[in-house]
């Protein structure tokens, strides 16, 4: 199952891309030797804020939340999510979900409303790009 | 064109006028919270919080109960502030009305000067009336 994030521009977006799974063995002579366990990189982060909103849109991404049952349902974004970025970013940020890859939200990190005044408030959320087994 | 002067204006404490009121002033305020988003080059803005401090000079008369009274209200320890009233046009009684904490209280006194007392005030609240 999969729930679809509201279609709001955030104000702010930092994407940390997924990390390959290496494990690293440094001998005692200093030489670094490096394993690769896997074909796909996976765990990337992706921290959205969206200023002064109002309430009613506020109130669809906690209600996302809740609908993907925190972490445990995928949460595939809108075009909307990536607005702003262009070119080879833009590009290899819609690939991400091509690989396998999917959306979650950040385990033990729901989205935090902090209310500005009355009907505006800021929400932040993370995601996390996870390689996962149905 | 009916341009007002001071001679226009009132201050009132509590309702009631202050006698010898030299000047007021008032200055509104509200946030600009910035809303823009990613993918726009220009700033958009919703409106954010208000409020507004002002202050005034009163001649100090000592038979003007409202004007020791609201010289002393930097005493006075209630909470929710002191209804202050500042009308533009008393003819039409046009102006703001609106509690107030005093914050500041000063006396200066010279010779060969009237004493006056500057107060400086915080609005807590709504407003009542406008410009």
């Amino acid at each position: 199952m999969a729930v679809l994030f509201p279609d709001i521009q955030p104000s702010s977006r930092r994407f940390a891309p997924p990390r390959w799974p290496t494990s690293r063995q440094r001998s005692q002579s200093g030489v670094v030797s490096l394993r690769l366990w896997g074909s796909k990189p996976a765990n990337g982060e992706l921290s959205l804020g969206f200023n002064n909103i109002r309430d009613a849109l506020a109130g669809q991404i906690v209600d996302v939340y809740g609908s993907a049952k925190g972490d445990l349902f995928e949460v595939q974004l809108p075009d909307s999510i990536f607005a702003g970025a262009t070119g080879s970013l833009l590009t290899s940020l819609q690939a991400l979900t091509q690989q396998g890859l999917r959306w979650y939200f950040k385990e033990n990190d729901p989205p935090s409303v902090e209310s500005v005044r009355p009907g505006i408030s800021t929400v932040r959320v993370n995601l996390s790009l996870e390689l996962r087994v149905n | 064109m009916s341009l007002l002067t001071g001679r226009n204006g009132e201050m009132r404490f509590e309702g009631v006028r202050i006698a010898k009121c030299r000047e007021f002033s008032i200055q509104v305020d509200r946030d600009a919270l910035d809303c823009s988003v990613l993918g726009s080059s220009d700033r958009e803005y919703t409106e954010g919080m208000r409020g507004a401090t002002g202050s005034a000079t009163v001649l100090y008369d000592e038979d003007d109960p409202t004007t020791i009274d609201l010289v002393n209200s930097i005493f006075s320890d209630s909470n929710g502030g002191r209804q202050i009233a500042l009308i533009l046009n008393t003819t039409t009684n046009r102006g703001l009305s609106f509690k107030a904490l005093t914050t500041q209280v000063g006396t200066p006194v010279r010779v060969g000067d009237v004493t006056a007392c500057s107060i400086n005030f915080q609005v807590t609240g709504p407003f009542d009336g406008g410009f």
